[in-house]
């Protein structure tokens, strides 16, 4: 976990936090889909997503962000909290492949209208391949003395 | 006028009106325990905290919707073939076990974007999530981009 006084003094691409996800089920799909309401086939259906051109069924995006948004937040404990996350998709996630995350500070902690911000980077590799970018921040909540 | 140029111009007049409103939606126990299940996240210390994304789940931000599956639910008839475009997720404060969250979508913008193949339409949502008290605990931006129109 990282406290402001870390924070304050971390250098641009600084790796925070380093995890390897376990391979996607259709199980795990199955839950995500349910919990979140989603219908599209191409997330549940090997035979449809085979149609419409990949090769296997395709892990949703938001799921992907989640888990990106979830190593930020493993950082920090509230009333700290994820601020943002603004997530590029460069590749598909299919079944049965895995994402590697690696959280990166893009410069110290600095105050501003919001309190103290980190921002950060967390970046999606599967396969040694970028599939998934995005720009992040933590804010951290000034406690009383 | 193209079908892109069509559907575009509807979604522009439907700017700000509301797409769907829902909730309250209370982050109890079996709500957290549901969305820590879909996430499958590795961190065990992570299970008795709210996750920040769990906004995905309240909220069904990812209107990847089919023709085949949902077409009631298609952002306009004319567009097809989306592409996720990306997300934005913003949040004002840590979220909290036990509170109720609400929350409303709209079309925030629609236009044409000229590429290397071909036209395509870019549609942004914004939703919002409130708090017990009314007040923004988020908000999210999606953006769907659809590589075909039809009349």
């Amino acid at each position: 976990m990282i406290d402001l006084a870390t924070a304050k003094v971390l250098a641009s691409g600084e790796v925070l936090r380093r995890i390897a996800l376990k391979p996607v089920t259709m199980t795990q799909l199955a839950f995500y889909c349910a919990a979140t309401r989603v219908t599209d086939p191409i997330h549940y259906d090997r035979d449809f997503a085979r149609a419409t051109g990949f090769p296997d069924v395709v892990v949703n995006g938001s799921l992907r962000i989640a888990w990106l948004t979830q190593a930020l937040a493993d950082l920090v404990a509230a009333p700290d909290h994820v601020a943002a996350l603004s997530c590029a998709h460069r590749g598909p996630l299919l079944v049965g492949q895995a994402m590697a995350i690696e959280v990166r500070a893009t410069a110290g902690a600095t105050e501003g209208e919001a309190g103290w911000q980190l921002p950060c980077e967390v970046l999606g590799n599967c396969e040694g391949k970028l599939i998934d970018h995005a720009e992040g921040a933590l804010t951290f909540v000034a406690r009383a003395a | 006028m193209s079908a892109f140029q069509a559907a575009v111009d509807r979604l522009q007049a439907r700017r700000g009106q509301p797409l769907r409103s829902w909730g309250p939606v209370t982050l109890d126990a079996v709500t957290l325990a549901r969305f820590h299940e879909a996430l499958g996240w590795p961190n065990p210390a992570a299970a008795g905290s709210v996750p920040p994304a769990v906004l995905l789940q309240l909220g069904n931000i990812e209107i990847d919707v089919t023709r085949d599956a949902r077409p009631h639910e298609d952002l306009d008839p004319g567009l097809t073939n989306a592409l996720n475009g990306g997300t934005a997720l913003h949040w004002y404060r840590a979220l909290l076990p036990g509170e109720a969250i609400s929350g409303r979508s709209a079309i925030k913008d629609a236009f044409l974007r000229e590429g290397k193949s071909g036209t395509s339409a870019v549609v942004l949502q914004e939703t919002v999530f409130l708090d017990g008290a009314g007040e923004p605990v988020a908000r999210a931006e999606k953006t769907t981009i659809f590589r075909g129109a039809v009349a």
